[in-house]
Parts: structure tokens; C-alpha cells; sequence
């Protein structure tokens, strides 16, 4: 019996899954042979198996549901794209409604079938001897619904592009770009902005780039979990919609709607400008807005060919002073920042209160990372003051390498505004102390000064000198390990202005790890689900971290550090203008010489390197060769007033 | 049972349909003549459903077309480009047909066996292109349409199958009272099947009659004077083409051949004789009154 309201025809749906069995047949072995069987042999060899955090191991699985539902959402539409099976299709008994939901179940049969035998497999093999305990009947199911949504994201959109382009070239290679495009245009603002806005400020996650390229764990998640299912039935409501206006005339056509072809024009016309804008920036050198329109002018003109299906330049030139008009004018806003981007600086009245870390690394708790680091209407003013100081000042703020510092607004309407400055600390010194110095700032660049629930599991001491065989590690059990704790958080509360303002982190041998555990984690699932990114941190040992020294030399550490009858061989180089032209390249073997050289640095011996931005112009690079064979590097950068005379000898 | 009405059907700003009007009644076997461009295959598959036109209706026993499954599951289709599911064979397609054509008859599948004569375990596409146009009409005929359009129907098909296939639809009309509407350029064909001919130009129809009436209006008269040929018969009838070898001439008139006979006595023909013209030579004759380079379309 036929409903004439029917969303499902048999025939059609039979006739899919007869011609289209060998997909399904090939996703299903695939998915065994790449997930099940690797799955197993870890069981069976009782190497960790965790589906929990979606390991990369298992990530050949998304691949595979995402090429085979790319394959079966471009094949399943292919009968439009050719005169005869179209008008065939078209000339059937058969609504176009009743069509397109057929194919949907075809595509979905044949996509979701093998994921789930697949799945059951894995549901039947965690009650085996050899696979329970390593993973569950749950993990299956998880896994199950990742490869679900996965594919469903791909063929939504694979069905969604399908309609729009009118061959199968087309689909696979819109999908691409499709998938590519949020990636494209934030990397191409991002770049483009950084260059030509006075503090703006790069950040992926300000796009929202974390909620279109979804990981694994977020599908599951509550905050990410819902997008992908939701954004599919939007594309498949909105590929039905098309399919339901598309002329069957339209096959073969690149595009598949004329109204289509502009927007196509125009995305084509903007992706190649974001390629010459990158093209000119990094390879020839030049960085100026006016190099977006080369290849700008060359991609609408072969959009439009393409549009056109003609090699014909003829009829290009009306898209083409298009797009030079709307560039210009585009190039003219940023030019001359019509929006106040630069400028902008929110009244205090507005103000909820401030952040100058933007991210607050080392903030543990996920809730509160993004959240004001101060709120207090001075801080606030203290802050503004400091902004301001940026903005007036443009110029002595541009070329800075003193560190970057980005400044978030969290407004009282709910927006944020994040701008970034290179630090001048002649000038910013004034606004930048006050602000360094609160306990709120130090909170948040040394996560160790938090009060939080968190119990130390392991103490660490690196140092590269010393090589990767012989460290410290305190253990809870050790009463060393809590002393060495507090001597570290006295000297994060004791660390100056100056000293916060030097990247000790790039430039020490001596980090002081520690990993830590929340208090009431009773599960260690748990623990993973608290903050998995926050669970160690690492200490950069500095000149001024005095309470830390001594401990160290309690414990007995610097008696580790080589001295200098340890080493046999110093390799120097000197470089006098910081030009990348080597002056003094030469090897030291004369115990006398290498312990003058190595007594150079007292500094040296608490692991840190001396580095004097202003002036600087000598850059010396020492790799030390112990007797047993073990190599390190120590640089350092001089004024070349200031140069020892140890070294100045060489140089003359 | 087919009417299109004012229709219009636009490509990239050609008019490939300019307001045509069409009417082909229940039972009829409709002949869709026309040069290449006229439009004949663009107002087919608006007829079958698979074109939505700009403006303008074409509707089957008073229904639209388009997303009308119960007008497309009485017609049927067989274009000049055939499509069949790769790896079907033709009992597969038959099955599918089956499935999707509710008045499908087995009965009437396996009698056509005889005709056709080709082995239902085949793959379609693996046969000649002759012999895939014999399985779209076995198949197209198993179920039992009330309207059948055909687009180059015989193309590929030997002299043997193509009078088969003839006969088998004209017997399907003759039974079933199944109105054809068939679009072609073999006029000699169309000729012996049809009863009403639409002649396409230009995205229009130019003549729309039936083949008795066309056949009356239009005449070939050949003639013979004492003298030259006198040109006063221009004025007096609607000339389309005068052919002249020595002193006999041949003259292609409209108009009812009675009158032309009483005018034409007014010029004291030696010879004056009527012979019957084919469609083709209508066709032509018709065409290049309009300006149509008759030449370029002469089978």
C-alpha cells in the first residue's frame, strides 16, 4: 500500500542500499580492522586502553567516518548531477520530499550500521577475560555516539554542499572548503588584524574556532555536545529546502542557484586575497594591506570562470571592479579604523572589572579562568591608566621584545573587549608596577599561590646540566618535598616587579616541578574531568629566589651541578651585532680557560642566564662538554660596554 | 488530457519556451515536430514533471505536473537519454518499476517477451543502446500508462523493432484509449502513427492541428500554362513556394482545394493537378514561410 504523503520509498531505498552495499561493506571491515582489532591486541597485551580521552589511536576510526561519509553523502546525490538520471529520477511517482528522505535513511544506514556492529563488538569484548577492566560496556557506547555524530556533522554538510553545486567534483571539493572556511577566514582576520590594528589581540577561541572543530571529548561534553547534532539538522532542513527549489536543469553547473554565484564569487575573491596577504607578508617580504588585491583581482576573475564554466576572461570584469571597489574600501576602514577600533577603551562606568592575562594560565579552576582578575574601581583606573599609556604612546611601544600584555574588559552587558601591547617598561613601568605587584596578578601568573584543594603528589628539580639521569624527586613522604613547597611559594610572593617582568621561564636550567591532585577525588575519572590540563606546573629558579636556593643547597642539589674541572671542552661562539654573522667561533680545551670562562657566571651555577635587553648587542652561546660525555648550552646577552673582559680578549 | 497553457521556460536568459500553448486529447497519438532548439524536449520534461517553468501551466487530465505523483504514476517517460541503475539487470529494473508504478502488470511483462525477445537476466547498461531503448519501452508499457511521452522514441532501434514498438503502442491506444504524445524529427514515422501534429518554433507552437486538417489546408498543385507563369496567382492565393521545370510548375498554396481549384480556372492551366503532400514536405513548406532554413532539417 503507497501513502501519497509517504517520506519513505522502498524501492528507492533498496535500489540505494543494492548499488551501494560495497560502502557499507567497507566501512564496517575498515572500522574492524582499524579499531576493534588495535583494541584488542592492547587488551591482549595489557597495554593501557582508554577510550575515555579519545586517544589518538583510536582517531583512525573519526577518519574513517569522516572520508566514508563524505564518499556516501557525495555518491548518494550523484543522480542529480547528470541529464539522464535526473530526468529519470525526477520523472518517478515519487515527491521530491519522499526522495530526499529515502537517501537521508539510505546515507544514515549505511554510515551508522557499521559504526554500531562495530560498537557491539566492543560492548561484547569488554566482558571477555581479556578485554574487562580495560574498557567498558559505556566506553562502547561512547564511542559509538562519536562516530555517530562525526558522521552525521560530514554527510549534513556533504548533502547540504550537494545541492548547491550540480557535479560531484563540486562536492567533494566545496565540502573541503566548506570544512576549511571558519579556519580560513578567522587565520586570515587573525594575521591581517594583527598586523594592521594597534592592539588587536589574537586568540582562536575568541571566534568561537573551539565550537565549529570539535574534539572528541567535547562531542560528549555539555557545553560543545550539542552543536554538531544541532548544526546537522540545520543543514540537512537546509539542503531539503534546496533540493526542493533546485531545477533539475541545473546539473552539471559548478553552481547550482545564480544567486548562489556571487556569494561563491565572493568567497573565492576573499580567500585568494587572505593567500596573497600571507603570500607577500611571508615569502617576498612586503607587509602592506594593498597586497591583498593581486591575487584577489586572479581569484574572482577564475571564480567567475568557474561560475561560467568558460576559460573566457569576457564578462569577468564587472565582478572584478567589484571586488577592487569593495577592497579598497575595506583596506580604507582598517586604514583608517572607522569602527575606533585602536581608540577604544570602555568607560569605567561600563567596567565589571579587568583582566591583563587574558587566558589566566595558571588559574585552575576552568569556571573561574575566564572571570576579572580585578574588580576593584581602582585596580580598574590603574588598569585604564595603563591602556591609555599604550595608546598615546604608539610608537615606543611597537618592536618591543619585553613581553606581550593583554588587557581583557569583562563589561557589565556581558561582552568583553581584549586588546595586546608590547611592554616598553620605561614607560609603562608607572601603571604596569602597581597592577604587577597585586596579589590577584600574582595569583594568577604563579598557580602555586592559589588556595586551593589540591594535595602534591611529586616534587621534580630539573637541570639540563646535569642531564636527564640525575634529579631530584620529593615524594609526599619526604618532609623535604612540603619545605621546598613553601620555600617556592615565599619567593612567588617576594618576587619583584623586575624580576616579573624578565622571562625567567625561557631563559632558567633550573625548573621546580610538582604535580598535584584535588583533595576529594575519590575516582580517577574524577580527577580527569576537574581540569586535566592543570594538574602540574613548573618553577623557573631565579637570582632572587633566595628562600629556594637554600633549600636546594640543603638537599643538596647544586652538588650535582658540574664544576669546572668536570668539563672538557667549551665550544664559544660571539656574535657583536646581534646580525646572525658569527665573529668569534672557536673550541676551548685549557682547564684554565674553561674554569675562567665557567667562573664568569656565579649566576651560571643557580641555573640562569644572564640576559640585558637594553643595548644589547653580543650575543655569546657557550656548549659545554663534560668528561662524561654530556653536553649543555648556556647563552647569554651583553652590552658591549658591559662585556667581560673574559670574553672581550677573544673578541680582540 | 494534456494541456499546456501560456508556458514559459527561460535559460540563462534564452526564452527556451515563449508562451507556448498545447492540447492534446484523451486517446490521440500527438506528433511534436519542430527544428533542433524549438523547445520540444524543454516542454516535455515540464510535461513529465521534471522542469518547473517560469510562468504558465502544463497540467495532465486537469492536474499540474510537477510533485504530482498521481499524474506521474499513469505516465510515463522514455527520453532520448536513457539512465538505468548501474548493475540492475531487467528483472531487477522490472522489480523496481514494480515497486514504484502502482498499475504495473506482470502479466503483461511476460507477454512482452515475445516481442522483445532479450534475456531479462541481462544488465541494462551492458546493452547496446537499441536494445536499452526496447527494455525502457517493455518496461515503460508493463505499466499501463494513461499517458505515455516519448522523446525520439525509435532512435537506435532497427527497421524491424522500430515498426514492433509502433505497433505495440498503437495497440496500447487502440485497447486502452492511452493518449501518446511523441516528439520527433522522423516525420515519415509520425506520419503513419499520429493523428494530431503540433509543429514548435522558437520556443512557440506554429500549428497545431490534426493531420486530416493540415493535410486538407495545405496542397501541392502542379501546373502548366500556355505561356510563363502568371504571377497574378500570388495575389489571388497564399502562396508558399513555386518550383518551375520548363513550362511546369509547382506551386505549394494554402487554402481550401476547392477554391484553389475555381481561382486557379481564371488563368486557363493546361495542366492543373492536386498531389497529396507528405508531413515532412508540410513541415518544410510551413517552417519556411516563417524564415526557418528548411534545408538544414530535411530527413
Amino acid at each position: 500500500m503507497r501513502s501519497k504523503t509517504s517520506f519513505f520509498n522502498k524501492a528507492l531505498f533498496l535500489s540505494d542500499i543494492k548499488r551501494y552495499w560495497w560502502l557499507f561493506a567497507a566501512n564496517t571491515a575498515l572500522l574492524i580492522f582499524c579499531c576493534v582489532i588495535p583494541v584488542y591486541d592492547r587488551c591482549l597485551n595489557a597495554v593501557g586502553v582508554s577510550f575515555g580521552d579519545a586517544p589518538t589511536w583510536l582517531g583512525v576510526g573519526i577518519v574513517i567516518n569522516i572520508v566514508f561519509s563524505l564518499g556516501v553523502g557525495t555518491i548518494l546525490w550523484t543522480f542529480m548531477h547528470f541529464s539522464n538520471s535526473v530526468s529519470t529520477f525526477h520523472a518517478f511517482p515519487v515527491r521530491r520530499s519522499t526522495i530526499y528522505i529515502t537517501k537521508l535513511i539510505s546515507g544514515f544506514i549505511m554510515l551508522i550500521l557499521p559504526i554500531v556492529i562495530n560498537g557491539v563488538i566492543f560492548v561484547l569484548l569488554s566482558f571477555t577475560p581479556v578485554c574487562f577492566g580495560h574498557f567498558s560496556a559505556y566506553d562502547a557506547l561512547i564511542w559509538i555516539y562519536r562516530g555517530v555524530i562525526y558522521s552525521l556533522i560530514i554527510f549534513s554538510l556533504t548533502t547540504f554542499v550537494n545541492m548547491m553545486t550540480g557535479n560531484p567534483i563540486g562536492t567533494i571539493v566545496f565540502t573541503g572548503g566548506f570544512s576549511l572556511l571558519p579556519l580560513m577566514a578567522i587565520g586570515f582576520c587573525e594575521g591581517l588584524f594583527s598586523q594592521e590594528l594597534y592592539g588587536y589581540y589574537n586568540n582562536l577561541s575568541d571566534y568561537g574556532i573551539d565550537k565549529i572543530y570539535i574534539g572528541p571529548q567535547g562531542l560528549t561534553s555539555l557545553e560543545y555536545g550539542f552543536i554538531y547534532p544541532v548544526a546537522s539538522v540545520i543543514m540537512l532542513v537546509g539542503a531539503y529546502i534546496l533540493y526542493k527549489y533546485r531545477r533539475s536543469e541545473s546539473h552539471g553547473e559548478v553552481i547550482s542557484y545564480k544567486w548562489l554565484v556571487p556569494v561563491f564569487i565572493g568567497i573565492v575573491a576573499a580567500i585568494a586575497s587572505g593567500i596573497s596577504y600571507a603570500y607577500f607578508w611571508e615569502i617576498v617580504g612586503i607587509e602592506s594591506i594593498f597586497t591583498l588585491i593581486p591575487f584577489g583581482i586572479v581569484g574572482t576573475a577564475i571564480a567567475y570562470m568557474i561560475s561560467q564554466k568558460s576559460l573566457k576572461l569576457k564578462g569577468s570584469l564587472k565582478p572584478i571592479a567589484l571586488y577592487i571597489v569593495i577592497t579598497i574600501c575595506f583596506i580604507g576602514a582598517v586604514r583608517f579604523d572607522i569602527t575606533g577600533f585602536e581608540d577604544r577603551i570602555p568607560s569605567i562606568d561600563d567596567i565589571a572589572g579587568v583582566s591583563i592575562d587574558h587566558s589566566r594560565y595558571y588559574v585552575r579552576d576552568s569556571e573561574i579562568k575566564d572571570k576579572p582578575m580585578f574588580t576593584d574601581k581602582d585596580d580598574i583606573e590603574t588598569v585604564i591608566r595603563l591602556h591609555q599609556s599604550f595608546i598615546q604612546d604608539k610608537a615606543a611601544h611597537e618592536n618591543r621584545s619585553e613581553g606581550s600584555l593583554p588587557i581583557t574588559y569583562y563589561l557589565k552587558n556581558g561582552k568583553k573587549i581584549t586588546r595586546m601591547y608590547l611592554i616598553n617598561s620605561e614607560i609603562d613601568t608607572a601603571f604596569l608596577k602597581p597592577v604587577y605587584e597585586t596579589p590577584e596578578y600574582r595569583a594568577s601568573r604563579f598557580g602555586l599561590l592559589q588556595e586551593e584543594d589540591y594535595v602534591y603528589t611529586m616534587v621534580e628539580v630539573t637541570d639540563r646540566r646535569i642531564g636527564s639521569d640525575t634529579y631530584i624527586a620529593l615524594y609526599p613522604d619526604n618532609d623535604d618535598m612540603q619545605k621546598l613547597i613553601d620555600a617556592v611559594k615565599l619567593d612567588m610572593q617576594n618576587t619583584s616587579y623586575e624580576d616579573m617582568l624578565k622571562n625567567y621561564e625561557a631563559s632558567t636550567n633550573v625548573y621546580i616541578s610538582w604535580t598535584m591532585e584535588e583533595k576529594n577525588v575519590k575516582e580517577p575519572e574524577d580527577l580527569i574531568k576537574s581540569d586535566i590540563y592543570a594538574n602540574s606546573e613548573a618553577y623557573a629558579v631565579k637570582p632572587s629566589s633566595l628562600n629556594t636556593i637554600k633549600v636546594l643547597e640543603e638537599l643538596g642539589f647544586y652538588d650535582m651541578i658540574p664544576r669546572a674541572d668536570d668539563i672538557s671542552q667549551v665550544k664559544m661562539t660571539l656574535n657583536p651585532e646581534r646580525s646572525g654573522k658569527v665573529v668569534v667561533e672557536m673550541t676551548l680545551n685549557n682547564p684554565e680557560e674553561i674554569a675562567q670562562i665557567y667562573s664568569e657566571y656565579d649566576d651560571m651555577i643557580k641555573g640562569y642566564h644572564f640576559h640585558d635587553y637594553e643595548g644589547a648587542n653580543i650575543d655569546i652561546n657557550l656548549i659545554y662538554t663534560l668528561k662524561n660525555g654530556h653536553q649543555f648550552d648556556v647563552s647569554a646577552t651583553y652590552d658591549k660596554d658591559k662585556l667581560p673582559d673574559t670574553f672581550l680578549k677573544y673578541l680582540k | 488530457m494534456i494541456k499546456v497553457d501560456n508556458l514559459v521556460k527561460t535559460f540563462d536568459g534564452f526564452r527556451a519556451l515563449d508562451g507556448v500553448s498545447l492540447h492534446v486529447t484523451k486517446g490521440s497519438v500527438y506528433g511534436l515536430v519542430g527544428p533542433n532548439g524549438a523547445g520540444k524536449t524543454t516542454l516535455i520534461k515540464h510535461l513529465t514533471g521534471i522542469y518547473t517553468p517560469d510562468s504558465g501551466s502544463s497540467a495532465i487530465d486537469g492536474s499540474e505536473v510537477f510533485e504530482n505523483t498521481d499524474v506521474k504514476a499513469k505516465t510515463i517517460y522514455i527520453g532520448d537519454d536513457l539512465y538505468f541503475f548501474p548493475s540492475y539487470s531487467i528483472e531487477d529494473t522490472a522489480k523496481f518499476y514494480k515497486d514504484i508504478y502502482p498499475t504495473w502488470s506482470d502479466e503483461r511483462f511476460e507477454s512482452l517477451k515475445e516481442i522483445f525477445k532479450i534475456d531479462t537476466k541481462r544488465k541494462v547498461r551492458r546493452l547496446s543502446k537499441g536494445m536499452q531503448k526496447q527494455v525502457a519501452f517493455w518496461l515503460g508499457i508493463c505499466t499501463r500508462p494513461e499517458v505515455i511521452i516519448l522523446d525520439e522514441p525509435v532512435d537506435g532501434l532497427d527497421p524491424v523493432m522500430r515498426r514492433n514498438v509502433w505497433r505495440v503502442i498503437v495497440q496500447d491506444v487502440a485497447e486502452y484509449g492511452t493518449t501518446v504524445l511523441i516528439s520527433s524529427h522522423n516525420l515519415r514515422e509520425l506520419e503513419d502513427v499520429c493523428d494530431h501534429v503540433g509543429i514548435m518554433h522558437e520556443g512557440k507552437i506554429v500549428l497545431e492541428k490534426s493531420l486530416d486538417d493540415i493535410k486538407g489546408n495545405i496542397h501541392k498543385i502542379q501546373l502548366a500554362f500556355e505561356g510563363g507563369f502568371p504571377e497574378g496567382i500570388r495575389g489571388k492565393l497564399q502562396v508558399l513556394h513555386t518550383e518551375s521545370t520548363g513550362r511546369v510548375h509547382m506551386v505549394i498554396v494554402k487554402g481550401d482545394s476547392e477554391e484553389i481549384k475555381e481561382k486557379l480556372k481564371h488563368f486557363n492551366p493546361i495542366i492543373c493537378d492536386l498531389i497529396p503532400l507528405t508531413l515532412e514536405e508540410i513541415f518544410i513548406y510551413e517552417l519556411g514561410g516563417m524564415g526557418y532554413a528548411f534545408e538544414n532539417i530535411i530527413l
